[in-house]
């Protein structure tokens, strides 16, 4: 069958439509609540977009770190437990 | 500003940056007013526990609240900047020696560094975050580094860490600069008085700094992107940093700092107290008389300038007196404070400073970082070791200009003058002219006559030193 057709029966249903519907309204309010009623913010610095920008790379590295670090002890977990259990 | 009612206020003229809150004096007394908008969120910062545990490991300075005693301000003039912050909340920080940046020796910087960093890892805990991070914030009681802007925090938001950059420009900077190139390089803050640019720093440090991942992240390519996004074209409304990345990024800063250490230095003053005209019993009677002097007057405060390491500093401090040490040799006063750290000197406060080029008053108007002698009060006694010869000599200040200017901070001085046939003054002048003529001990005496009174002479035995006790006229 083709996408095309998968979609329309997937759709075809009108409870499912409005459904889908009522949930894209409700995305679409929050999202805009997210604009018109900004959090309040106290920050006077310009903080600067480079800056912004670094962090979450540096965030992105940090976390690679830290998920490398606990694949690590998971790994030199195993192979201790392998040694044990052969003992 | 109306200054037409009784109670004299001022605006702190630092404190205009962030519309939260305003210091201000009243009866030269220092105030905080939290403006209404930052009231909840200075009662969820009382409230959650985040002020009791900065509290508990002394990284703040302590306040109390005390709205209705100052009822009376809400009504003047001088507060109501035209930002239209209504009063409601107005706390009185405990009181502390205002000392800038640049007057801090390496380790008093480093220190402060990592309190601030100390501080936002704890506010992150609580759900809070700092809205800057200038070294401006923190100041030094009982030669502990405190936060003394208590209006600083706000909600933690899953955003980038807004002072970040702040933190780069202002303490890491400056430190491997300090650390890594030149001692003097922290001069470049008096021209910089928001933080030395990213840019800048980059091309003063040595290559060797972008082979430290630390350093080639948050001084080198943090310099790139800055430049890079300069225009800010790019919306950055959307990035998202969760709590534990901030924290891991805080983590990261506060190794950083950690690990910048000066190497060894030396300059001339650094084996001051080994290479001195003193013999070991001169001096201990230089010591004796001083503390004599000290008996007659007990001053509560004390300035010692040309402090050096603070031997004759501690003479005071030692009895109870709250001294400020200054001395130009920034090595001097990074051993100064070290010992004062390891032996637990809260009475002690070494700083960086300059008699023949002082702190200026800088920033906007002038107003916002003082001089010294702005910030001067109360004090009862001028310490003048071992000094007059180097401010006479390679200075040419005459001795009428030295002693006009000691008697500015205080009504009592303690003066050591060095007679012509001292050896170190013959070295001095070995390879000159000898233009002092007015340069002996009558000389020296009458134009000091001029703002003091002598009260006590004492020879220093086996030196060609006299200790001067003087009471401004």
């Amino acid at each position: 069958m083709k996408p095309g057709r998968l979609i329309y029966i997937y759709t075809e249903d009108l409870k499912t439509k409005r459904f889908l519907k009522d949930c894209f309204l409700l995305l679409a309010a929050i999202f805009a609540a997210g604009i018109i009623c900004p959090e309040r913010a106290f920050a006077y610095l310009d903080p600067g977009t480079g800056s912004m920008i670094l962090q979450v790379i540096l965030a992105g590295i940090v976390g690679i770190g830290c998920t490398f670090k606990v694949w690590r002890d998971k790994i030199v977990h195993f192979f201790r437990r392998n040694k044990d259990e052969q003992k | 500003m109306n200054k037409n009612n009784s109670e004299a206020c001022e605006i702190e003229p630092s404190s205009f940056k962030d519309p939260s809150a305003r210091v201000f004096y009243k009866d030269g007394v220092v105030y905080r007013k939290i403006g209404k908008k930052y009231a909840e969120t200075y009662r969820k910062f009382m409230n959650s526990g985040l002020y009791e545990k900065l509290i508990s490991k002394g990284l703040i300075v302590p306040h109390e609240e005390c709205g209705e005693v100052l009822s009376g301000v809400e009504s003047s003039g001088v507060l109501n900047d035209g930002a239209e912050i209504e009063d409601e909340i107005i706390i009185k920080p405990k009181e502390v020696f205002v000392s800038y940046p640049y007057e801090w020796c390496f380790s008093e910087f480093k220190d402060a560094a990592l309190a601030t960093l100390e501080i936002q890892k704890i506010a992150l805990e609580f759900d809070m975050t700092l809205k800057d991070a200038t070294p401006f914030n923190i100041q030094f009681l009982e030669n502990r580094p405190v936060l003394i802007d208590t209006s600083s925090f706000e909600d933690f938001k899953e955003r980038p860490w807004a002072a970040y950059r702040q933190f780069c420009e202002n303490f890491l900077c400056p430190l491997c600069l300090i650390a890594y190139k030149d001692l003097r390089l922290q001069n470049l803050l008096l021209g910089n008085i928001n933080g030395i640019p990213l840019d800048l720093t980059s091309k003063l440090l040595p290559n060797k700094t972008k082979f430290n991942p630390n350093l080639l992240a948050h001084i080198h390519i943090h310099s790139k992107m800055q430049n890079k996004y300069s225009d800010n074209k790019v919306k950055t409304a959307d990035v998202k940093v969760s709590k534990q990345s901030l924290l891991n990024i805080v983590n990261n800063l506060y190794d950083t700092v950690t690990n910048i250490n000066l190497s060894k230095y030396k300059t001339e003053w650094d084996e001051y107290y080994s290479n001195t005209n003193y013999t070991e019993d001169g001096f201990e009677a230089k010591k004796e008389i001083i503390n004599g002097f000290r008996e007659r007057l007990l001053p509560e405060k004390v300035w010692d300038f040309g402090a050096n390491t603070g031997v004759f500093s501690r003479i005071f401090s030692a009895k109870g007196a709250e001294v400020k040490a200054f001395d130009i040799d920034p090595l001097a006063i990074e051993k100064n404070y070290l010992e004062a750290k390891a032996c637990g000197e809260k009475n002690i406060f070494p700083l960086i400073f300059d008699i023949v080029n002082p702190t200026p008053a800088l920033g906007f108007d002038n107003k916002e970082r003082k001089t010294l002698n702005a910030r001067a009060k109360d004090v009862d006694l001028v310490l003048a070791l071992a000094l007059m010869h180097h401010l006479r000599i390679t200075y040419n200040v005459p001795f009428a200009f030295q002693a006009k200017y000691f008697a500015e901070f205080s009504k009592h001085l303690i003066i050591e003058f060095v007679q012509k046939d001292d050896s170190k003054v013959q070295n001095m002048l070995l390879n000159r002219e000898d233009i002092f003529d007015d340069y002996t001990k009558e000389g020296f005496e009458a134009a000091f006559g001029g703002f003091y009174k002598i009260l006590e002479t004492k020879q220093i035995p086996g030196t060609r030193r006299i200790l001067y006790l003087m009471e401004r006229n």
